[in-house]
């Protein structure tokens, strides 16, 4: 009998430490999902060809993609996501202009929204004030962000746009995933239609 | 008479309540917040020249905010409060090691299908995290208690002398703050410090229009807001305290935390100050001070 039960959990010793080894190999925490940084080529482009009408234009205030021109895909993730974590509130500021005084406020103060007793405010602003407030002020966020990159925004379909684009309330994964399709588009080929700017 | 206001009360109320939901350790996080005398409208007024003095001129009823550089003083002492909780933290940690290792063997003994307790993060000096000082030293002014409001609104306050930065238009519950790029200057004593304070509208391009076109979207409207600081106008010369007002001497600020969760926006370029190239500012002063002279 203890034979058998020492076979099984060899069995399932070795079945655990391949699926640890495949485990490795992608983000585990919150933080990790925010550092990743995937091969371009892993993450599928999505649909934006479509027939624009009236009613497309009047919701471009809502659904829209950012493009610049002769930028790779690991710069627009980068700005995608400095724009999407300033909204947040996970950014540390820079006081001064040479960061001196930066990195010792770091040392002092740890990371924000740490492992161990952070708290970030934007996510109790979400739950004091409300999933509507908060796609709106995350909106203007993101216009106001990317457009200081120097990035260009196109108006898109409200169906292709809810495919890779989301308005808050997600987790860490998911987001960093949509952000990394977000980014391809940021990246590719320039976007149809005219351009909205701020 | 002088009013004493207990500047930053949205945000150590705002404080209050984040800290119901951290740890104890949070509790022991202990500064003096700003103390602020508003100057009230009156007919005569005696200024101090041993006091310093900040004047913001606005539109309306607006709503500003402003935090205060802290001292290394303060500096040393909160990074002292930090060590003293992440101490206790330790401790806590090796209880609660204690208690995971008890669980887990109950839990491997039993091979019960209840979850695997989940092993306890180690509190380290990495992760530790704790609050930006400059976020309990914050002064809210507006949209009350007005010096002026006839042509202009002016709001006149005796404020501990130091180095300043602007953090946005709102308070604590409701801010657009320049976290994207700012301003700091001195207020020192002996005189009154004059800003000027404006929400602009942008075009498309972001540059300042005087009002939106007709049927503007109501998003548009909100996204194409700019903040405009610079030195005082005219109409900050307040014949009361004319003789005292100094325009501010600005120096950029790249970047502030986005504290309260609020939408994020930039100053204007201030010309002879800064300019924007993407999310940089371009230091455009004649004689760029120290950044190590704040302290």
């Amino acid at each position: 009998m203890k034979y058998a039960i020492a076979a099984l959990a060899l069995a399932c010793a070795g079945v655990a430490s391949v699926a640890a080894q495949e485990a490795a190999t992608q983000p585990q925490t919150d933080q990790e999902w925010m550092a990743w940084m995937p091969d371009e080529a892993e993450i599928a482009m999505p649909a934006l060809a479509f027939e624009e009408t009236g009613g497309d234009r009047s919701n471009y205030d809502k659904y829209y993609i950012f493009h610049r021109p002769d930028t790779d895909f690991q710069t627009a993730l980068g700005d995608l996501r400095t724009c999407d974590e300033s909204a947040r509130g996970l950014r540390r500021g820079n006081y001064f202009p040479d960061s001196s005084q930066t990195a010792t406020n770091m040392m002092q103060y740890g990371p924000i929204g740490g492992a161990v007793g952070g708290l970030i405010a934007g996510a109790m602003m979400d739950a004091i004030f409300g999933s509507g407030e908060m796609r709106a002020k995350r909106r203007v966020n993101m216009r106001r962000c990317m457009f200081y990159l120097g990035y260009s925004r196109f108006g898109l379909q409200k169906d292709l746009w809810t495919a890779f684009n989301f308005e808050g309330g997600i987790e860490e994964p998911e987001r960093q995933r949509l952000l990394a399709q977000q980014a391809r588009v940021a990246s590719g080929p320039r976007p149809q239609g005219e351009e909205l700017g701020l | 008479m002088m009013k004493r206001v207990e500047a930053s009360a949205a945000a150590l109320g705002l404080v209050a309540l984040l800290s119901a939901f951290t740890s104890a350790s949070a509790l022991a996080q202990d500064v003096e917040p700003i103390r602020i005398d508003r100057i009230a409208d009156r007919s005569e007024v005696t200024l101090d020249s041993g006091k310093a003095y900040l004047l913001v001129e606005g539109t309306g009823m607006m709503v500003s905010t402003f935090f205060k550089l802290p001292s290394d003083e303060m500096r040393v002492d909160w990074a002292r409060q930090r060590e003293e909780a992440l101490a206790e933290a330790r401790e806590d940690h090796v209880r609660a090691m204690a208690r995971y290792e008890r669980d887990l063997a109950y839990f491997e003994a039993r091979n019960s299908a209840q979850r695997r307790p989940e092993l306890p993060v180690e509190p380290t000096e990495e992760n530790f995290a704790w609050p930006e000082l400059e976020s309990r030293q914050t002064m809210t002014l507006g949209p009350q208690n007005r010096f002026a409001n006839d042509d202009v609104s002016l709001w006149l306050y005796e404020v501990p002398a130091g180095e300043y930065i602007f953090y946005g238009l709102g308070m604590p519950e409701f801010m657009d703050c320049a976290c994207m790029g700012s301003v700091r200057f001195e207020v020192p004593v002996g005189q009154v410090t004059a800003v000027r304070i404006e929400p602009t509208a942008l075009d498309p391009r972001a540059n300042p229009i005087a009002e939106f076109p007709d049927g503007t979207d109501g998003t548009d409207r909100v996204v194409r807001s700019g903040l405009l600081i610079e030195g005082p106008s005219e109409l900050a010369f307040d014949p009361r305290i004319a003789n005292w007002v100094r325009p501010a001497q600005f120096a950029p600020v790249p970047s502030l935390p986005n504290w309260y969760g609020g939408t994020i926006n930039r100053v204007l370029p201030i010309d002879g100050v800064f300019a924007y190239d993407g999310l940089q500012m371009v230091d455009r002063r004649e004689q760029p001070t120290s950044s190590a002279g704040g302290q």
